[in-house]
């Protein structure tokens, strides 16, 4: 039986960066509406079943109600509820044991890193934006995006035709890896985690990408106005920043420019590590979220792997898909 | 943004002292020492406090029913708040006002209130106040989910943002307006969505952990003071207590309960300073028991004070107007 996965994020798009910068809500109805879409396209391309996340909001009920009928079985995962990120992990993982052929996202960079937590790198994800800064999530309309999903998952594309293995940053203790970021690891010295995204430069110790993009925003796209690093380039970057550097402003978030002083630029090998250096508390940022305290001392290393999800390009899926139905 | 030492055993302390409180309300009530109702804020102390550092002393406040929170977050003197609770006359209002209608404008608190939804058009006359004067003060309005279905916040919101006026809404979603669940009264899920619909930035944040919520407040009140306008952050939390002392809860599910039970602002705060060094569990002990004997003190000043004299009944009801 053909099936895919939606992991639709309640959450996303509705963080300080609406305060402190100029960026845009993307409301539940939204995701509903795109939901509704995007199960039209699963549909068109012969999917016959589709698991989703059980979530407050009922992004995927209200989206069937919007629908009216459908060929499509659409059933909520039997999973614990618990409003938070390990949410997406558990669905993901339960998605992979169900065994769909894709895992469709709507959220942002943090919400297909949850995901990839639970999904491992077999099953390819189709993230689309409904975060604030994406960079490994993309605007995709919600019909065409269900239609490439539906043709890799029924198994009228396949992977290595329609999808390209991203990078991912592991973070390494002594006992080996305890988190990762698809985008960026950044090291803070804010001390708390307290509102989680950044957008100010003065914290900004040292800064691990796999992309550095000078058309995104975030992160990112620091790197990229110092050297441009994509999805495919077989290597990341690492800034380290301090006074007296190279100074680039960059797009921190939506309509939000900083100056910040870059110290140091290296190159970073698929497979090197590189130790972080733990002299004072910091605050590790994950895709743009602070979501971990380290403390004087601890042993943590950064590794950049080619080992990342596999990400559905919805072109090459479409137009494979549709020619081998020729 | 980093904390320094002294704000932080200043969040440390309101919050201690936000729960104490609470707790010593909660057990005299049950004795039957206070009058009408109470509404405590346990579980939802990180709010309050983290809103209410970012403000400055001439700032104002807008409370609701379940407002002793707010009132030690803003500074009032926990003292004449027993007094206040316990309906007698050294209270800030001199036991006329009770628990839901404490205020203090002295101390920038204009007052809790009985009536869901009151306070968001009285931080909107605060707000105006702040314009005309040209005092650069802001107002933070507090008020429940329950509210945010009222026509009151909706017209405030409005206001607010025709006026641009100096004025932060803070929703304290706590899932339940008494015991209806924001899931069957509230349209959508998340309140700061309806920020859109006037023109005006929402963000949601954590109204569990203190420094997501008083981060997100510096943002808001630096915006409104520089002439910005208002804003609205929605604080998901939840409430420990019963909606009222009493209250049996039948209606809490157990998804509410379990991550309800997961959520403690000052353990998560004293484990946080703990880690990093900042404070060591003797010296946050020590806090504990300052609040304690604030506490301790305050409830003994409450009981031992005289109730108002029956000739004052009508006394500060009516303004005198020259």
């Amino acid at each position: 039986m053909s099936k895919v996965g939606i992991v639709a994020n309640p959450a996303s798009g509705r963080d300080i960066r609406r305060l402190v910068a100029q960026a845009w809500v993307v409301s539940n109805q939204e995701k509903s509406a795109l939901t509704a879409r995007l199960l039209r396209g699963l549909e068109a391309a012969g999917v016959e079943q589709v698991l989703y996340m059980p979530e407050p909001a009922g992004i995927c009920p209200k989206a069937c109600q919007k629908m009216g009928s459908t060929r499509l079985r659409v059933c909520p995962l039997e999973i614990p509820v618990s409003g938070g990120p390990q949410d997406s992990t558990r669905a993901a993982a339960a998605m992979v044991e169900a065994r769909v052929g894709c895992i469709v996202t709507l959220g942002g960079d943090g919400t297909n890193r949850a995901v990839f937590k639970g999904s491992g790198s077999e099953v390819p994800l189709l993230p689309i934006s409904t975060g604030t800064n994406n960079v490994f999530s993309e605007f995709h309309e919600g019909t065409s995006a269900g239609l490439a999903a539906g043709l890799l998952a029924t198994g009228r594309t396949d992977r290595d035709t329609a999808c390209t293995r991203s990078k991912v940053l592991w973070l390494h203790d002594p006992s080996g890896v305890v988190d990762l970021a698809l985008v960026d690891l950044a090291v803070t010295t804010r001390t708390f985690i307290g509102a989680r995204a950044i957008w100010e430069v003065d914290n900004l110790k040292e800064l691990f990408l796999t992309r550095a993009q000078p058309w995104s925003i975030g992160l990112s796209a620091i790197g990229g106005f110092v050297e441009t690093v994509t999805a495919e380039s077989p290597r990341g970057l690492h800034l380290v920043f301090g006074p007296g550097g190279r100074r680039v402003t960059a797009p921190l978030g939506p309509g939000l420019f900083r100056e910040i002083s870059i110290s140091a630029v290296h190159q970073l090998a698929l497979g090197e590590k590189k130790p972080l250096e733990m002299r004072e508390p910091v605050t590790l940022a994950f895709d743009g979220e602070r979501d971990r305290l380290a403390v004087t001392g601890e042993e943590l290393e950064v590794r950049l792997s080619s080992e990342g999800p596999w990400v559905v390009d919805t072109a090459r899926a479409a137009t494979a898909g549709l020619r081998a139905g020729d | 943004m980093n904390l320094s030492q002294d704000e932080l055993r200043s969040m440390y302390r309101t919050m201690v002292s936000i729960r104490n409180f609470e707790e010593t309300v909660k057990q005299a009530f049950a004795k039957g020492h206070i009058p009408g109702f109470v509404h405590l804020y346990v579980g939802e102390e990180a709010i309050a406090t983290g809103v209410c550092t970012a403000l400055r002393a001439s700032d104002t406040i807008t409370s609701t029913h379940r407002g002793h929170g707010h009132c030690i977050a803003k500074g009032c003197d926990m003292n004449s708040m027993m007094a206040e609770i316990y309906g007698k006359a050294t209270g800030l209002c001199k036991g006329k006002g009770g628990s839901m209608h404490i205020a203090d404008v002295g101390k920038g608190m204009l007052g809790a209130n009985g009536i869901v939804g009151g306070g968001p058009p009285l931080a909107c006359g605060a707000g105006l106040t702040s314009v005309v004067t040209g005092s650069g003060d802001v107002c933070a309005c507090f008020f429940g989910d329950g509210a945010c279905e009222q026509g009151t916040f909706h017209e405030s919101a409005n206001l607010a943002a025709i006026w641009n006026l100096p004025v932060i809404f803070v929703a304290e979603n706590n899932g339940y307006a008494q015991s209806t669940p924001a899931t069957y009264h509230c349209a959508i899920e998340n309140i700061a969505e309806r920020a859109a619909s006037y023109g005006i930035p929402g963000a949601v944040v954590d109204g569990s952990d203190v420094f997501a919520v008083h981060e997100a407040a510096v943002e808001a009140v630096k915006r409104a003071r520089a002439g910005q306008g208002p804003s609205l952050l929605e604080c998901k939390t939840y409430r420990h207590h019963g909606h009222f002392e009493g209250d049996q809860q039948t209606y809490k599910d157990d998804l509410y309960k379990s991550v309800s039970q997961g959520k403690d602002s000052i353990r998560d705060f004293r484990a946080l300073v703990t880690q990093h060094g900042w404070f060591t569990a003797e010296e946050l002990d020590a806090i504990d028991r300052e609040a304690e004997q604030a506490v301790e003190e305050a409830l003994a000043f409450a009981e031992s004070s005289p109730v108002p004299q029956v000739e004052e009944v009508t006394s500060d009801v009516y303004v005198s107007y020259p």
